[in-house]
Order: structure tokens, then sequence, then C-alpha cells
């Protein structure tokens, strides 16, 4: 019988997603490392007493918590797991709990549920409890029953430990609580299988307590991410600083050039008031300057064939139709008219590149010496040829 | 790659694409500000150099100008005529000022220059005198009325009676305001 147990245990205790399960240290040493390992029985202890402490040596796993975020009276879950236990799964091998998968199940139990996991052992067995409700751990409990070798003292022992879990519970007022064996404990005839939470493996993280650098770990996992995160954020920083700084140059360039600006531009005249100053200033220089030479010259050469000139009157700014200048010369009359006389006169006054125009002639008379004399006036107009752009109007 | 947590992977990975992303996006808004300041720097610095160029041009205008500061009335008017400086002689109490205006740009802005036109005779000449015709008279009034705050339309030279003169006609002073 002990002999057929041998070989029917790894048969009954059903592998979950190619999981090897492992509840006894002497079993940890045969592991297969390329499968993954579930950790369950005496490698595993549990607990939902605040108080526990776990087994001497054990190595305290996170809390799971044991109901919703908002349930009552489910105190989380404490987890211990054999440092032997921890040493083998260590390295890259995959290694989840069982007590993991099949909390995921009965959390999520509205109606009353007993699962009964553990290891079955040779001679004896190791069968945890846990019951769930209400989508909560409600109970946690192990007990020693004989192996399962006599199956029929198991399952009389077995009933006797369910009884009382519903006693404690508060159960045994005739409701219907559905009961149930999980793996790695086999098939128990009558009562229900329950092998749905370990279809699929779900891999736990393992503390080791703190005996391995945690950091070291936490690098392997993280290391690589936070320097892509990293050099992403270096990236956008640097750049972005970039930017900054260079805009905030372009800024200070430009707010020196202003106030350079400002300082030489004290006198805050405006540019486009500078640009009308300096027309207009253009405009001024331009004005030619008088030359008295050709004043005296005219005037000279006007006095020398005339008696005396009345006045001088000099065009500075003339327009088109208007002469450079006009005269009145006075002259002493002979026996011809004043015009024909003027005419003779004219070309005598003129001085070379000035046309002379007679416009006017008048006799008068004058008193010399208590005698009357006769003299003429000439009204004389005169375009400076060299001026004129009227080629028929040359030197007369 | 064992051991690298996949989930963190993935977020940096979104993470830095996101940055790396949301900096280009950035770096394009930067650029733009950055080559609207350069733009503005440009068109400063252009305005600058016209400025600077145009600067002188201040010190010609006080150099050809006199201000119009000192002036308190007609007989200060007059003076600053500086008649005496070219040989000439007038009567400063026949002395009018016949109009006085805003010289005004191409565009309406005043230059902040005032035309001050003035004479001594009821025609608008402005008569002014000097021991002799030549050279001091011809002299005098011909580097009058070459100044270049100084408009005359005309001149006109006198004899009457024995006495010589000019008159300048539409004589109109430019002063600074």
């Amino acid at each position: 019988m002990k002999r057929l147990l041998e070989r029917l245990r790894p048969l009954a205790a059903p592998d979950s997603g190619d999981a090897q399960f492992v509840g006894l240290e002497s079993e940890l040493e045969t592991l297969d490392p390329q499968r993954p390992v579930m950790l369950c029985g005496d490698l595993v202890f549990i607990s939902q007493d605040e108080h526990a402490s776990g087994l001497e040596g054990f190595v305290r796993q996170p809390d799971r918590p044991a109901g919703g975020a908002l349930a009552k009276g489910a105190p989380p879950l404490k987890v211990w797991i054999s440092p032997a236990a921890l040493k083998a799964v260590s390295g890259p091998v995959r290694a989840g709990l069982g007590i993991d998968h099949i909390l995921r199940w009965g959390l999520r139990q509205r109606d009353p549920v007993i699962v009964a996991s553990g290891y079955a052992g040779e001679r004896e067995s190791n069968i945890e409890i846990t019951a769930f409700g209400q989508r909560k751990l409600l109970l946690t409990r192990e007990a020693r029953l004989p192996g399962m070798g006599n199956i029929n003292r198991f399952r009389s022992d077995f009933d006797l430990l369910v009884r009382k879990v519903l006693l404690d519970l508060e159960w045994d007022d005739g409701r219907e609580v559905r009961v149930f064996v999980a793996p790695p404990l086999p098939e128990v005839p009558g009562i229900e299988y329950l092998d749905a939470p370990f279809r699929r493996f779900r891999p736990a993280r393992l503390s080791d307590g703190g005996k391995t650098d945690s950091s070291v770990t936490f690098l392997r996992a993280h290391g690589l991410p936070l320097l892509i995160a990293g050099v992403g954020v270096a990236a956008w920083g640097g750049l972005t600083a970039w930017d900054v700084s260079r805009l905030a140059e372009q800024e200070r360039v430009f707010d020196e050039k202003v106030s350079q600006q400002a300082v030489r531009g004290n006198r805050q005249i405006g540019l486009e008031r500078l640009q009308a100053i300096g027309r207009f200033l253009e405009s001024r220089n331009k004005k030619a300057s008088v030359d008295p030479e050709r004043w005296r010259d005219l005037m000279a050469r006007v006095a020398s064939v005339s008696d005396s000139i009345r006045s001088f009157r000099f065009h500075l700014d003339p327009k088109p139709s208007d002469p450079d200048f006009t005269f009145v010369a006075i002259v002493p009359a002979t026996d011809e008219s004043p015009m024909s006389q003027g005419s003779g006169w004219l070309p005598k006054a003129a001085p070379e590149g000035v046309v002379l125009q007679l416009i006017r002639a008048r006799g008068t008379t004058r008193s010399v010496n208590g005698g009357a004399q006769r003299q003429v006036e000439f009204h004389v107009e005169g375009r400076y040829s060299e001026k004129s752009d009227k080629p028929g109007e040359g030197e007369a | 790659m064992s051991g690298i947590n996949r989930w963190s992977l993935a977020i940096s990975l979104v993470l830095a694409i996101i940055l790396g992303l949301a900096a280009w996006e950035s770096h394009k808004i930067y650029n733009e500000k950055i080559r609207a300041q350069q733009a503005e720097l440009v068109k400063l610095e252009r305005w600058s150099r016209s400025y600077q160029r145009l600067l002188p041009v201040i010190d010609r205008w006080n150099e050809t100008f006199r201000t119009a500061a000192d002036i308190r009335d007609r007989y200060t008017l007059f003076q600053s005529l500086q008649l005496e400086r070219y040989g000439l002689d007038s009567s400063p109490d026949r002395f009018r000022v016949r109009t006085l205006e805003d010289v005004k740009a191409p565009n309406g802005r005043a230059l902040g220059l005032a035309r001050i036109c003035v004479s001594t005779q009821g025609g608008g000449g402005f008569r002014v005198h000097a021991e002799t015709l030549d050279p001091d008279l011809l002299e005098g009034v011909s580097e009058i009325v070459s100044r270049p705050d100084v408009d005359v339309s005309g001149v006109r030279f006198i004899q009457q009676g024995g006495e010589v003169y000019a008159v300048m006609d539409g004589f109109c002073i430019y002063l600074r305001s």
C-alpha cells in the first residue's frame, strides 16, 4: 500500500500549467529547474492571527489581502516560507505559492466554501483548511491528519475537522456549505475536487527577508527601465533647458541692444523724425550759395553803359516764367524813340552768358543844375543763358 | 533580458516616448520663438544702423539752425539775425514779423522748426544798408541770403537820391523750436 501511494502521489497531485508541487524539504533537492515550482505544505506557513510570529527560521513574505479593500473582519493573511525553499527557488526558477492560487479563487466566493489543501504525506497529512464567504477569507486552520494510506481513517478525521470548522464559523445551522479538496491533495472519493485555481500558474514574488541586497534585485528588475526613463527625462530636460537658455540668450542680447539704443538715443528723437530732419537739412544745404561776383559783373556792365541804375532786382528762387533778374537803367535820351534807343542800347549792357529783354522804355525829364535833362528809363529782364534749357535761346 | 520587470519596462518606454515627443514639440515651438526673436533683433539692428548713421544729423541740425529758446521778442529776433556780422544795418524799429509757421515734413509731422518771415517795409521787403554798394552791400547780402537757415525770394539793389540800399523780398529765417 505504501508503495502504491508512493507511486500514486505524483500522479494524484496534478500539475498546474506544468508546475511541480513541493511540500517537503526533502523534495527540494530533486526539483526540476525547467518547470515552475508551486510551494505548499510544510514549506509554507500561513496565519491570519495578527500576533502570529511564524515558524522558527521561516521568512516572512508580504501579507496577502484576505478580502476586498473595504472588507471588514478579514485581517490580512501572513505568510512565511521555509528558508530552504527560498534558497532552492532563488535562481532562475519560477516559483509560486499554492495558497496564493486558492486565495485568488476563494476571494471570489460569495457562498460559504471550505477548501482543504496542504500536503498528503505517506503516513501523515498536513492539511490546510481555508474557509471563504462573502468574498473574504474567514478562517485558516492547519491540522495533522493520518496519511491517506488509510483512507477511511483519513476521511473520518477529515470529517471531524470540517465539523469543527463549521462549528467555529457558526455554520452548523444547516446551511449549505460546499467542501473542496484542492491540489496537491489527491482526489478523495465523495468530496468535490477543486483544481480550477491551479489551471494557470501564477508566480509569486518571494522575499528572502533581506538576506540578499534588495537593491540588487530591484536594479535587475527595474534598472534598464529606469535607465530608459532616465534617458527620456534627460533628453526632454536637456533639450528644453537648452531651448530655454537659447531663448533667454536671444532675449538678453535683444534687451542689451535696446538699452544701448536707449542710452545713445537719449535725445528721444524718433528715427522717422530723424530721417525727415535729414532730408530737410539736405534740401537746405543743396541751396546754391549766391556768388556776389555774378551780381557785381552784371551791375558793373550795366553801369558802364548807363548814366545810373535805379534798381537791380535778382530773383533768387525764380519760377520758370520769371526772369533771373530785372533792372531799371537810366540813360540820357537821344532823338530816337525810347524803344528804338533801347534796342540799340541793350546789347551793350549784356555781358556774356546773359540774355536781356527790353520790357519797357520810358522818357523822363530830370532837372540838373537848373536845366532840364531828358532821360530814358529802360526796364529790362534778364536770364542767364547757361541756365536755360531752351535750345533756341542763346546769347543775343 | 530575464529579471526585467515587464511592466516597468513598458511604462518607462511609454514615458520615454511621451517625453521625447513632448520635448520635440516644445523644441519646435522654442525654435519658432527664437527665430522670431532673431528677426526682431535683425530689425532692431537695421533700425539701429539707420539711427547711428543719422545721429550726426542732429549735430548738423543744431549747427544749421539757431534755437528759438533765446528769442523773447522782436528785438531779440532782430538781433539774432546778426546783420552786423555781414556788415549790414537795418532799422529795428520797423522790424516786423509777417508770418510764423511750423515747418512740416512731407508726411505732415512737425520737424520742430519754425519759419519766421520778417520785413521792415510795407510790401514785405527787408531793407538793409551798408557803407558802399560794392563790396559791402553786395557781399553782405549775398552772404546772408546764402545762409541755409534763411530763405530769400529776391534781392533788389536800389539807388535813390544818392542813397544805396538793398531790399530782400520774402526774407524768412528758420529757428529750432
